[in-house]
């Protein structure tokens, strides 16, 4: 996605868009017509996305108010599971010190989703950011899984995150 | 009997609370990671737990970023009813020894797809964690296994 929010030149011109309210609510509409489109998508692990793409975009352009906005879309598509798996997998992609904590905090809250496949790609996410401080949030994450299968995924993220012998 | 391992998500396979685990039934999402390219399917011969980590590592190499690996691993025991023909095809991964354990289902029909949908989901279901493909990725460049030149850039940077 191409992000249309216009800045301040180095000459010092005003911005178009001057406010973060602004930006938001245009990053935030953009976002949403990446996760209309991509009801059309079949994602496959390793092959990039095309909602894939639109988020690394933003992300890496916009950051942690990429962040604020990918939220709000997630929320409201929450029944979307293949895009919103995607968006987890996405944002244990994203190369960027300045969001990673940030996406590290959004996908601990992910691991919350009422979506159990939501929760398993989260762990993904997590898995892929290859950060300990993630453990805290695996290991509650466990302690309230209530499906065997995503149990399993929160324990095979735990167990690569943590430091190998 | 044979096994074949395939790539998969493995979410897509999990039941969903809809559906009753007894009815014999899969969530149609499944149907996603069993999209057919004229009429065909990839699939690789793993009869052996050393066949499918050597095609698990060989298939990550073929990304961009170090990555889980979701698979399933199913035996060929219903596929010949559902007049299913498996043939051997090379395949294109950076590790030769693996190539040549790859085959194509061809010229598949929409109750052949079923039917192998069937027989995935009989099978095992698992995941390979990005650590544990990063170590992979890098005793098979080491050892000669993989071909670096047959290996994206991104994901060599990201190895070193």
């Amino acid at each position: 996605m191409a992000s249309s929010i216009r800045r301040s030149d180095e000459t010092g011109a005003p911005s178009l868009v001057a406010s973060r309210e602004d930006a938001l609510v245009e990053l935030t509409r953009n976002l949403r017509l990446e996760f209309v489109a991509a009801r059309e998508e079949v994602f496959h692990d390793g092959v990039e996305s095309r909602l894939g793409a639109a988020i690394i975009s933003a992300v890496t352009t916009e950051g942690a108010l990429a962040l604020v906005a990918l939220e709000e879309v997630m929320r409201e598509r929450e029944d979307d599971v293949e895009a919103l798996e995607e968006t987890c997998r996405q944002l244990g992609l994203v190369r960027g010190a300045s969001t990673h904590d940030a996406r590290l905090r959004l996908l601990g809250r992910l691991l919350e989703s009422p979506q159990p496949r939501v929760r398993d790609a989260a762990s993904i996410g997590l898995a892929l950011m290859r950060d300990a401080e993630a453990l805290p949030y695996l290991q509650r994450a466990l302690g309230r899984e209530s499906q065997a299968w995503v149990r399993e995924s929160l324990a095979l993220a735990i167990a690569d995150l943590k430091p190998r012998a | 009997m044979t096994r074949y391992l395939r790539s998969i998500r493995r979410s897509r396979w999990a039941p969903p609370d809809w559906l009753d685990p007894n009815q014999g039934d899969l969530p149609a999402d499944a149907l996603a990671d069993l999209h057919t390219y004229r009429n065909a399917l990839s699939v690789w011969v793993a009869d052996s737990p050393e066949d499918t980590d050597r095609i698990i590592i060989a298939l990550a190499a073929t990304r961009d970023d170090v990555q889980h690996v979701d698979f399933a691993v199913f035996d060929d025991a219903t596929l010949a009813d559902a007049g299913i023909v498996i043939e051997s095809r090379s395949g294109e991964t950076p590790d030769d020894e693996v190539n040549r354990l790859h085959c194509n289902i061809e010229r598949l029909t929409v109750r052949q797809v079923a039917a192998l949908a069937a027989a995935i989901a009989r099978g095992d279901h698992e995941r390979r964690m990005p650590g544990s493909i990063r170590d992979g990725l890098t005793d098979a460049l080491q050892s000669g296994r993989l071909d670096a030149n047959r290996m994206s850039d991104r994901l060599l940077a990201d190895l070193r």
